[in-house]
């Protein structure tokens, strides 16, 4: 099977092209060989598993303590408090 | 013996009863960090300076007769993916290279209230896709049985790192193998804990639901003391479990209960695909533990074969959507070069990921997207039911399960990186105790004839610790310690 891979990099939001995609595309063919003659089972059993319930948590606002600056320390841009990214509308 | 090659368990009372000081503990370790990381290259970042404080500390608590934890003073390294606030957490990828967690993972948070001296951040296969540390952006660890061989993946700096001495005890987190595998490489106990017996909160996702942190350790009592430190709810991870606490004897030579004791064989696990060396090893674990009263019989888990595609599968579309977050604008990594957002976006994700990465995201994308789901994604989900299953079944005819961990030793660096199915195969016997979601330990069975560890694994029920941790007690009591690398 081959795969679209120019399709599935822009979907991935991945710049791709020369070399690497020849060898990505390679490997992405490779492992779909592998990996494409799964059983059929029935369609209609459910994902859901009843006996590992998550343990939501209450609907409340929690202050973690986290500091805004702090969280913008490994931001790579900022600007008076906000991230910095290139203008998306004129 | 040097303090850095002793266990956890022993170096906590030499601790308390004041025979050693916690400070003398965190000096033998970061001596022998200076004398072979060199050779073996298991760190990324290391926390010397903090680690002497915390050390002293302990030393202080100690002379005003507090009552500490047991593992007050003993040094732990802590996997690269496990976010520690103010130390560089980079997940073994130039994405995020320069990465400072403003808040620290739940068992991070655990360890520092235990007293744990944190030794550093270790290397790992970059977003813990990989099974050699070849993939990390930073460094390729090296194997301290043999420094030309890899030390297994992704969690191989937590495994060389507790093998070399470089430190007592790690973590590492284990969503196909990537904890048992580097393990069984590098002769150390290796835990994978059953899913949601301890917090994920910290842990850089790759596959949530599939993902589990877990201790790497010399021995099996250090083992259970680090999983009993860091286990149980934790309210910033829903998918975490309230599991009741157990006690754990410290050096306790009873094998009694192995007489009467069901251990299942799967035929699936023994393939032509193990490697005789590591098959006649696993045997004789079987052999000893029949010697010594177990029952041992043959089961069959057919799914199996589906088990690592379906882990390929559902791992890959689980990256895909967890790392879509890498993309320039909050923390990491941003490309230089760039006009519009989603140029930014393409080109700071094609620079900052390697080539691993990028092909588990795209394999990922393409196992959901339109036309593919359905072939893909929706049959490994059914898959995982029918693996879980057949566990089920499995454990209503015995105590525990017994298999080779990997299906060979370790191999030399570089001669599987360009072999994507290859590398893969390294978790055909790991991988179903994820999809499952029950605990599994490896523990090494001896050398191969040209000097590498050996492994084998036992796997047990969900939320079976305190059992699958005592049935490997007792293994290690029979089969005894493998010699320490010369390094």
């Amino acid at each position: 099977m081959d795969i679209e891979i120019m399709q599935i990099a822009k979907l991935s939001r991945i710049k791709i092209d020369g070399a690497v995609a020849k060898k990505v595309e390679a490997n992405l063919n490779r492992i779909i060989q592998s990996i494409k003659d799964l059983p059929e089972f029935d369609q209609n059993e459910n994902f859901f598993n009843p006996e590992n319930v998550m343990q939501l948590r209450a609907d409340v606002v929690k202050d973690f303590g986290f500091d805004r600056n702090d969280m913008l320390k490994n931001a790579p841009q900022v600007k008076a408090g906000c991230v910095v990214v290139p203008k998306k509308i004129d | 013996m040097n303090l850095y090659q002793m266990p956890a368990s022993a170096l906590s009372k030499m601790i308390k009863s004041k025979e050693i000081s916690a400070l003398e503990l965190s000096e033998s370790v970061f001596s022998r960090i200076k004398s072979v990381e060199p050779k073996i290259q298991a760190y990324i970042t290391l926390c010397e300076k903090t680690a002497i404080e915390t050390a002293k500390s302990v030393d202080q608590k100690i002379s005003r007769g507090e009552n500490l934890s047991p593992l007050a003073g003993i040094p732990i390294g802590i996997k690269d993916n496990i976010c520690t606030k103010g130390t560089l957490t980079t997940c073994g990828s130039k994405m995020l290279y320069n990465f400072v967690p403003p808040f620290d993972a739940t068992v991070v948070d655990r360890l520092k209230n235990a007293d744990a001296v944190i030794t550093g951040k270790l290397n790992m296969d970059e977003f813990a896709m990989g099974s050699s540390t070849e993939t990390s952006y930073f460094k390729t660890t090296k194997n301290p049985y043999n420094l030309n061989f890899v030390p297994g993946g992704s969690s191989g700096g937590s495994a060389a790192a507790v093998a070399s001495g470089e430190a007592i005890l790690s973590l590492g987190s284990d969503t196909g193998g990537s904890i048992r595998q580097p393990a069984s490489y590098c002769g150390v106990v290796g835990l994978k804990p059953t899913y949601g017996a301890i917090s994920r909160y910290g842990l850089v996702a790759f596959a949530s639901s599939l993902d589990q942190i877990g201790p790497i350790a010399k021995c099996v009592d250090d083992a259970a003391l680090l999983y009993l430190s860091i286990y149980g709810h934790d309210e910033l991870d829903s998918t975490s479990a309230r599991i009741s606490p157990f006690s754990w004897e410290i050096e306790n030579q009873d094998i009694s209960m192995l007489k009467g004791l069901k251990i299942g064989i799967p035929r699936e696990y023994f393939s032509d695909q193990i490697d005789k060396e590591v098959k006649d090893a696993t045997l004789n674990v079987l052999k000893i533990l029949e010697e010594n009263g177990s029952q041992t019989f043959e089961i069959s888990l057919p799914n199996t074969k589906y088990a690592l595609s379906a882990y390929h599968i559902i791992s890959s579309a689980e990256a895909s959507s967890n790392l879509a977050r890498f993309d320039g604008v909050r923390y990491g990594y941003r490309a230089k070069n760039y006009k519009t957002l989603t140029q930014m976006y393409e080109n700071t994700r094609a620079e900052g990921f390697g080539n691993e990465v990028k092909t588990r995201i795209m394999l990922g994308t393409y196992v959901l997207s339109s036309g593919y789901y359905d072939a893909y994604y929706r049959r490994a989900k059914l898959l995982q039911n029918k693996i879980s299953s057949e566990f089920s079944e499995a454990f209503k005819k015995c105590d525990v399960i017994l298999t080779p961990t990997v299906p060979t030793t370790a191999f030399e660096i570089g001669c599987e990186i360009d072999d994507p199915v290859k590398m893969r195969s390294n978790d055909m016997n790991t991988a179903s105790s994820n999809i499952a979601g029950v605990p599994a330990i490896s523990l090494p069975c001896g050398l191969s004839k040209d000097g590498l560890p050996m492994g084998f694994q036992l796997i047990c029920r969900h939320f079976e610790e305190e059992k699958l941790l005592k049935i490997a007690k007792c293994c290690e009591n029979l089969i005894g310690e493998i010699k320490l690398p010369n390094i």
